[in-house]
Order: C-alpha cells, then sequence, then structure tokens
C-alpha cells in the first residue's frame, strides 16, 4: 500500500471515528498513532510518544490559552456584564430593537476581554435574555441575537482560536489580535443592521423601552470603566511592547482575578467553579491540540499536504476560486464541527495551499488575511444547524423556547455574517488596513 | 459537534446543578472523582501562580536597572521557562478532571437522534478506546522520565532538570486512564453519556454566576 | 527505490543550509546509490515534535536522519558546551572541523545510537541592538537581551544586561514592541527571522576570534545505518566527515555575506566595529566565564581545562590549513 493510500484511509478512519462520538481530540490522536506505525513501523512513533504529551503543552506560545480561559472565567464571576449590559441597554433601549442591540453591544464589549464563544454567549444570556423576554421580545428573536452575539467573543480579540492559528502558521499573535478588530466591529455592526431589518418586517418582535437621561446614560457608561481598563491594559499593553501576548493573558487573568475578588465574586466556592471551568477548556483544548500533533505528524509521513498543494497548484483555476473552495468547505464543515478542531485539522493542509497561491498580498498579509477569514467562516459554525454550540447553550438556557425557533432567529445573522465575509474577501484592506497602519 | 472553543462546565456536586446535567458525570465517582477534583484545584492554583509570577517579571523588566531600598528590579529569571512548564503541569492536572467532567468535543450529527442504548454502547466504545490511550501514553511518559533521568538534561535559564515535568505527567496521566474507567463503570451501569447539546446545557448552568447573586 | 530516509530538520526551508548543503548532499547520495537510496528532506520540524527532541528522534528512528543544534538538550551533552564559550569561533568552515575532530574524540559514547554524519559550528554570532551602540560593558548595562545558549547568557549577564530566556519564533514580537532590546545571533540567522529591519547597531569585536558559536550534528539513525547493505553503507561513509562538516561551515560562511553587505550598503544599519583595547575589556569578562565553565565541568567529573585547552588548539590548527 503507498503512504499516499495509508494517509486517505487514515483520514477516512478518522472521520468514521469521530462520527461514532469518540471525542475528537482522541479519534485525532489514535489516527495518528496507527497512521505512523502503519507508514514508518511501530518503533518511530513509540518512541515520539515519550516526549509528545510534554512538548505540546508547554508550548510557550499556547500557554496563553489557559490564561486567556482563566481570565474569560474570572470575568463571569466580576459582575461585568450585567454592567455592560446596563449601560447598552441606557443608550440603545428605547429604539426599537434597541435591548437586542443593546445584548450585541455587550456581547462585543465582553468579547473584548473573554477569548472564547461559548462563554461570552452564556454569560450575555443570563443577563440580557430576562431582559429582553420582560419587555415583550420573541423569544425566537432574543435567542437568536444572543446566539449570534455569542460568536463575538471570538471574533473580538483576545480570540482562542486565533491563538491556534498563529502557533499553527507561525504568526506573531499581536498582529492578528490587530487585524481581527475591525472585522469584528464589523460583526457586531452588521448584527445590529440585521435587528434593526428585522424589527421594520416585524414591529411586534421587539417594542422599544422608556427613555433614559443623559446624565444616567453616562454614569452607566462610567461603571463599565474595568472592561476598557482590562481591554486597553492587555490588548495596549500587548501592542506597545510592555508585554508579551501571553504576558499579556497572565496580567489580564490577575486584573480580572482581582476585580472579581473585589467585588465578591469568587465567595462560596465560586473560585472552584473558576477552575474547574478552565480545566474543562483547557484540557478540551489541549487535547485536541496532542491529537492534532499526532495526526499531521502522520499526515506529513505520508506527503499527502505537499502533494495536495501541489495538485491544486496546478490546476488551471484562479486563485480566488481556490479561496472560495475552502471557505465553502470550512462553512459545511461547521455544521457538524466546532471552530478549534476544524482549524487544526485543516490549517496544515490549507495555508501551504493558500501561501502558495497569489493573491497580489505580500506573503505576511496573505498568511494573516487568511487566518482571519478562516476565523470569521469557522466562527459562523457555531449558529449554523444541526450542530451550533451557542444555540444549544442559549436555548438550554431560555427553558422552553423550540428549538427551532432559535435557529430561526439565527437567520437573519447568517445572513449578515455571508455578506461579512463576501466584503472580507472582495477587500483585504478591511482586514490589513489597521495593522498596516500600526506597524 | 462543536465547542468552539472553551467551554465552561458544571462540576461541583451541587444537587440542582447534579440533577440539570444528567447524573453522574459531574459528580460524585467517590474517592477517584474527589482526586481529580483536587489534582483539578491544584493545576488551577498553578495557573494563578504563572499569572502572579508573570505580573511580577513584567514589572521588574519595566523598572530593570532601577533600585528601591537596595532592592533590585529585574524580570523573574527564567520566567519565560517557569511560565512553559507550569502550564505543561496545570494541562496535565486538568486532563484526569476533564474526563470526568465529559469536556472533550465529540461530533453527535449521527447520534443525535440515537436512543439511550446505541448512545451507551458507543460510550463504553470511547471510554475503552480512551482508557487503553492514556494508558499507553503514561506508559510512554515512563520511558521519557527514565531517558531524561539517564540524559540529565536541564532547562536553558535556571538549569531545572527537565525530568520534573515528567512526574506529574506519568501520574496524571495514569490517572486520566483510572478516570476513563470510572466513566466507563457509570456507563456500564446505566449512565448514559450526554450529548453534545446536554452537556451545553449542563454548562449553561454554571456558566456565569452574577446573575444568581 | 530500495531505502528512504527521512531527513528532519527544523530550519525553513528557505535557509543556505537546507537549500544549498542538504539540497546537494541529497543530490549526491541518490546518484551515488544509483538511485537505491531516496532522501526525503522533511524542513521545519514537519514531522513534528520539537527542535530539542531531534536528536532523539534519530537516536530512536523517528526520523532517519536529522540536523540539531547540540545545546538544545542543556546538561545532555556537557563536552560539546566548550565550542559555546565566549570568544572561540573562528570562521564557521574552520571552527566546524575543529568541532567535527573534537566531538569524533569526546562525544562518541554520548553520540550513541547514532551515526554521525557531521558535527559542525554555525558560523561567528554577534550582538544585535535596536538602537544602542556598545564600545563598552558599561553601553551594557539593564539591555534586555535574548541570549542563545547558557554560556552567552552567562556573558551578557557578567557585562550588566538582563538575559532574557525567549523561544526564537517570539523574538521578532518581542524586538518590534520593545520587550527586549537586542539578541545575539549569527547573521544568516538574522536573516533568516527578518530581524535586520528591528536591530539596527551590530557589534563586532576586533580580532580573529568572534563572540560565539555552538556545535551542530548532522546524524543517522544507527540501526538504519547498520542494516544497510554494504555497498550503500559505502555510499553514506563517502557522504559522512570532516569535509561534510568543513562544507556546511562553507555554506554557513556565505550565507552571511550577503547580510553583511546588505547592513553595509543600508542607511538605518550600522556595523560597530571595536578596536581591540574596548574589545579587551570584555575578553576578560569572557575569561571569568570560560574559568566557571571549566569549574563547573570540573565538578562534574569533567577535565574542563583540557577540553578548552584542546578545542582551542583544534581551531588554531585548522585556520593554519589552507
Ligand atoms: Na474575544
Ligand atoms: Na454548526
Amino acid at each position: 500500500m503507498s503512504d499516499t493510500t495509508i494517509g486517505l484511509l487514515g483520514i477516512a478512519g478518522l472521520l468514521v471515528a469521530m462520527a461514532l462520538r469518540v471525542p475528537v481530540g482522541l479519534a485525532m490522536l489514535v489516527a495518528g498513532i496507527l497512521g505512523s506505525m502503519a507508514v514508518a513501523g511501530p518503533m518511530g512513533i513509540m518512541a515520539g510518544l515519550t516526549t509528545l504529551p510534554v512538548e505540546q503543552f508547554s508550548n510557550h506560545a499556547l500557554s496563553i490559552v489557559p490564561l486567556f480561559l482563566l481570565m474569560g472565567a474570572f470575568a463571569g464571576r466580576a459582575g461585568l456584564s450585567q454592567l455592560l449590559f446596563d449601560a447598552a441597554r441606557d443608550w440603545l433601549g428605547h429604539r426599537r430593537g434597541g435591548l437586542a442591540m443593546a445584548a450585541i453591544g455587550a456581547c462585543a464589549a465582553f468579547g473584548s476581554i473573554c477569548g472564547s464563544s461559548l462563554a461570552t454567549a452564556a454569560t450575555m444570556t443570563r443577563v440580557a435574555l430576562p431582559e429582553m423576554r420582560r419587555h415583550g421580545y420573541h423569544d425566537g428573536l432574543a435567542t437568536g441575537v444572543l446566539a449570534a452575539g455569542g460568536t463575538l467573543g471570538i471574533l473580538i480579540p483576545p480570540s482562542v482560536v486565533l491563538v491556534i492559528y498563529a502557533v499553527l502558521t507561525g504568526q506573531n499573535i499581536d498582529r492578528m489580535f490587530i487585524a481581527a478588530l475591525v472585522p469584528g466591529v464589523l460583526a457586531a455592526l452588521g448584527y445590529m443592521a440585521a435587528i434593526r431589518v428585522q424589527v421594520m418586517l416585524n414591529p411586534d418582535a421587539a417594542p422599544a423601552v422608556p427613555r433614559i437621561g443623559w446624565s444616567e446614560r453616562l454614569r452607566g457608561l462610567a461603571r463599565t470603566w474595568p472592561v476598557f481598563v482590562i481591554f486597553v491594559t492587555v490588548i495596549g499593553g500587548i501592542y506597545a511592547g510592555v508585554f508579551t501576548p501571553t504576558e499579556g493573558a497572565a496580567v489580564g487573568a490577575a486584573a480580572t482575578g482581582l476585580f472579581a475578588l473585589v467585588r465578591g465574586g469568587l465567595r462560596r466556592g465560586a473560585f472552584t467553579e473558576v477552575v474547574m471551568e478552565t480545566a474543562s477548556g483547557t484540557a478540551m483544548i489541549f487535547m485536541i491540540v496532542l491529537g492534532a500533533a499526532a495526526f499531521n505528524g502522520f499526515l506529513a509521513l505520508t506527503g499527502l499536504p505537499m502533494q495536495a498543494a501541489e495538485t491544486i497548484g496546478g490546476l488551471d483555476v484562479p486563485p480566488i476560486v481556490v479561496l472560495a473552495a475552502i471557505l465553502a468547505l470550512y462553512l459545511a464543515l461547521g455544521c457538524i464541527m466546532d471552530s478549534l478542531s476544524m482549524i487544526l485539522l485543516t490549517v496544515p493542509i490549507f495555508y501551504p495551499l493558500i501561501m502558495a497561491l497569489d493573491f497580489g498580498l505580500p506573503p505576511a498579509e496573505a498568511a494573516i488575511w487568511f487566518g482571519i477569514l478562516a476565523l470569521v467562516v469557522v466562527e459562523v459554525g457555531m449558529i449554523t444547524p444541526p450542530v451550533g454550540l451557542n444555540v444549544f447553550v442559549i436555548n438550554a438556557m431560555s427553558g422552553g423556547t423550540p428549538m427551532r425557533d432559535t435557529f430561526a432567529g439565527v437567520i437573519p445573522f447568517l445572513v449578515s455574517d455571508v455578506l461579512r465575509i463576501l466584503a472580507l474577501v472582495a477587500f483585504p484592506g478591511i482586514t490589513l488596513g489597521l495593522m498596516r497602519l500600526l506597524y | 459537534m462543536s465547542r468552539a472553543d472553551p467551554a465552561p462546565h458544571s462540576v461541583q456536586g451541587r444537587g440542582e446543578k447534579a440533577s440539570r446535567s444528567g447524573g453522574p458525570f459531574r459528580t460524585g465517582f467517590g474517592p477517584v472523582g474527589v482526586l481529580c477534583r483536587l489534582v483539578a484545584m491544584a493545576g488551577g492554583l498553578m495557573l494563578v501562580a504563572i499569572a502572579a509570577m508573570s505580573v511580577i517579571s513584567i514589572i521588574g523588566r519595566w523598572f530593570a536597572g532601577t533600585s528601591i531600598g537596595g532592592l533590585e528590579f529585574g524580570p523573574v529569571p527564567g520566567d519565560f521557562e517557569l511560565v512553559e512548564t507550569g502550564t505543561a503541569i496545570a494541562v496535565f492536572c486538568f486532563l484526569p478532571q476533564a474526563q470526568l467532567a465529559r469536556a472533550h468535543v465529540t461530533v453527535d450529527l449521527f447520534t443525535m437522534r440515537a436512543g439511550p442504548a446505541l448512545r451507551r454502547a458507543l460510550g463504553v466504545v470511547a471510554d475503552l478506546l480512551f482508557a487503553a490511550t492514556t494508558a499507553l501514553l503514561a506508559w510512554r511518559l515512563t520511558i521519557g522520565l527514565e531517558e531524561r533521568l539517564t540524559y540529565g538534561e536541564t532547562t536553558m535559564i535556571l538549569g531545572l532538570p527537565q525530568w520534573w515535568v515528567y512526574v506529574p505527567g506519568v501520574a496524571f496521566m495514569a490517572l486520566t486512564a483510572l478516570a476513563c474507567l470510572t466513566t466507563l463503570t457509570a456507563t456500564l451501569r446505566g449512565a448514559v453519556p450526554p450529548t453534545e447539546a446536554e452537556a451545553a446545557a449542563a454548562e449553561a448552568g454554571t456558566a456565569s454566576e452574577e446573575s444568581r447573586r | 527505490a530500495e531505502v528512504t530516509l527521512r531527513l528532519h530538520h527544523f530550519f525553513p526551508p528557505t535557509s543556505a543550509v537546507h537549500s544549498k548543503y542538504f539540497a546537494d548532499w541529497k543530490q549526491r547520495v541518490e546518484s551515488q546509490s544509483g538511485g537505491r537510496i531516496e532522501v526525503k528532506i522533511y524542513p521545519a520540524m514537519q514531522l513534528g515534535g520539537t527542535p530539542p527532541s531531534l536528536f532523539d528522534q534519530a537516536r530512536t528512528g523517528q526520523a532517519d536522519i536529522i540536523w540539531t543544534v547540540v545545546g538544545y538538550t542543556p546538561d545532555r551533552f556537557p563536552e560539546a558546551e566548550v565550542f559555546d564559550l565566549p570568544f572561540l569561533p573562528r570562521s564557521a568552515e574552520i571552527t566546524s572541523q575543529a568541532a567535527h575532530e573534537f566531538a569524533m574524540k569526546h562525544l562518541t559514547s554520548r553520540f550513541e545510537g547514532v551515526k554521525v554524519i557531521a558535527a559542525h559550528t554555525h558560523s561567528p554570532g554577534l550582538i544585535h541592538t535596536r538602537d544602542r551602540e556598545v564600545r563598552t560593558p558599561e553601553d551594557m548595562k539593564g539591555l534586555k537581551l535574548r541570549g542563545p545558549s547558557r554560556l552567552i547568557n552567562s556573558f551578557i549577564e557578567a557585562l550588566g544586561a538582563e538575559p532574557v530566556g525567549m523561544p526564537v519564533p517570539q523574538t521578532a514580537e518581542a524586538l518590534s514592541r520593545g520587550v527586549i532590546d537586542g539578541t545575539v545571533l549569527p547573521m544568516e540567522g538574522l536573516d533568516a527571522l527578518r530581524l535586520q529591519e528591528l536591530v539596527h547597531r551590530h557589534m563586532v569585536f576586533a580580532g580573529e576570534n568572534a563572540l560565539y558559536t555552538t556545535m551542530m550534528l548532522v546524524a543517522m539513525n544507527q540501526a538504519k545505518y547498520d542494516g544497510l547493505p554494504a555497498d550503500l553503507k559505502k555510499v553514506i561513509d563517502d557522504n559522512a566527515g570532516i569535509a561534510e562538516a568543513r562544507a556546511i561551515g562553507r555554506v554557513m560562511d556565505q550565507a552571511d555575506a550577503p547580510v553583511v553587505a546588505a547592513i553595509e550598503k543600508s542607511t538605518t544599519n550600522r556595523i560597530i566595529a571595536l578596536t581591540s583595547a574596548e574589545t579587551d575589556r570584555f575578553r576578560a569578562v569572557g575569561a571569568e566565564v570560560e574559568k566557571a565553565w571549566a569549574e563547573r565541568m570540573t565538578a562534574r567529573g569533567i577535565d574542563g581545562p583540557a577540553l578548552i585547552e584542546e578545542a582551542k588548539a583544534l581551531v588554531a590548527k585548522y585556520a593554519a590549513q589552507p
């Protein structure tokens, strides 16, 4: 059997194992181990396993991941989401659909200190869903808004998925974060526009709430200072060179931890919950990282990624078609897979391919541009049926909203996502502009 | 499937959560469960220590070259190494508990509507595979430990022995295998592994404390 | 092909040794074996693992041949550290031959499990700073520098600078953000990481011996070699040894040249050439580092002073050869 055949069998085996509910990281690890044995005998991989877990877990660039998770978990206990939502409601609530827009704005702000989509969705739902219901918002709209808003947790830096992409491709994490900023803000604005269109079509779905006076608005805004301080310290500190991204995450974790402590958010076993939350998220991610390392080592042995890059590079199609095909594949995969697994599985194959094509951009910029595009499309998977984790979380928390209604509520935001993806593909300057300005 | 990212998970054994999160996967598990949670807490403290050390190091580096009351400012020597090694130890600490909490991502597409019997059967297979793989890794890590002891390799800056990190590596990889056998036993006794949707629902139950206060 | 040899290393495919030396080595081995050996080169850690694991990859057969920095596993090959000492090296071509002869004499037992294709060193490294002009040890005070090895770290620390330990891929980011003020690398390494846009002063000491280098190794899995038929073993033997060490050294020296030329022409970058009087003060600090190393080796039961003596003599010997 040729190495190529073994490689294809390995991929097929991986997909079958995943379909049979073998955890993704484990499936990649087992497929990687068995595949490497098939190509190169058991000696090599068995020797590799004596160090592989330690190597993967002690990767300095990945140390940022548990620290960002810890930061997000502390932020959830610090009462910041309530402050953010209250402030946004005071400013936007009196418009039709204003509470929904306020939820989006608060999600964006919370996303600026939380690196995870699910945590953002869950945290904001607790705060915003009861309020929207109290004012007569339709459940489908309310839950759809929060599911989509949750994706801002990843789209707005800091972002765990971006960290993984940067580590896989050797890009600077700080540049990736800067590049993600404008597309992230665009996402928030796009979602607000989607709400606007929805309430124009169906005014009953989202009644207005009473207008709030300016002095009260300003006071509410002032109360959100910790979020601004933490975001400016972490992202600003990384950009200004006070510390590296990993150190920035450490600073963010320490600051949110202190704040949660001062605000009384760590009482009565809450610290234990912070740790358990961080533990689950960290172990889940590093298990996939470990599995991907084994599986990608196996793929490299078979030579498949290089062959794929050569084959597609040899095709006589414009680069943009290749890019479109990849993005479409991500959207399709996103219906059933999570973003992190997708990035870890596919970037080692797609990245060399993209870098071999000419998009009229310098290689460093193409790498960042593709990273942001990949981030945006894989994150759409969080809200697409049949498996959309954000939708699951919010639907479960809403108690009684039919899943169908929540998925229906998400549709306008999916439309907004697709339009934004088209814009980001057509105009790389949206993604790269701020970075060019700052570096 | 899906956890696009770190999902907050409920773990603690409070009644209301346990009932919401589908029984024994989130709490209990007897002495093994207690041990796994203790080890996870140790990992959490390790992370907090890493964060604190980094902050001290940044302050020291920022004021490098100055001194106050005879105290010379400077970065913590080998801070990068400490972060790397500390993170590795923390991850090893988290693995056993993550298995008990069913934190690992699965693809549900083809099994979402499967009955409990099928899901339990698949759960048994996955747990067996997980137990075997983590046992294999624990065994291979003992070889890694032996080799580090033989060759006496150290870290670049601090000269810390490389074998240190292998000790929690071996111990907690073995504990992870034990945790897999524990969930396996629970499944054999009738527990049904949660779907991603159920896991997400349980997570949501504890995702945020603030609104409860 | 009858035999496939997977050659694994951590440098990018654009690096000089990958594109000039290994491409040539592959071609030689394949044609001399009449096509019975195929060499597949995997740069940039494509087969997985981290650079420090490369030696063990060759020893255990995960890769058939590897190229690595011996010092990536500190304290495992203590004798090799003599080539890290400040002010030891001459050009890579000269020092590589010295390193090879030294390794074949003192490191064979530590290299058990692999067949050495070549031990060598990289081209001489120097201190690069963002903007500070360093001419005296006082100028080093408070500088945050990424050091390449423990010995160079203790050298810059003895000079009053702060050695910062940081993974190589992070240096660009750390330099551009001012987390560190400089780095210590050979010119070619600077170019490979595109750092010359971030560090603008390059410190060159007077005299024939440059600041530092380190030992590197191309090695093959012993069992794989032993399993080859005699005529293929001969092909490997014909393409291993001190001549290979010299060839790699030459490639590395040559890779420095265009970088130096570009810096000399550049308006933003400047080479700071120290006088011999200025250099002497740095050499005095280097001598202390050397002494401390010898003592540390002696404490381990290794004759440090003799190793230093021998390494210096070997460098002098190959410097004298044409
Ligand atoms: Na974020
Ligand atoms: Na989906």
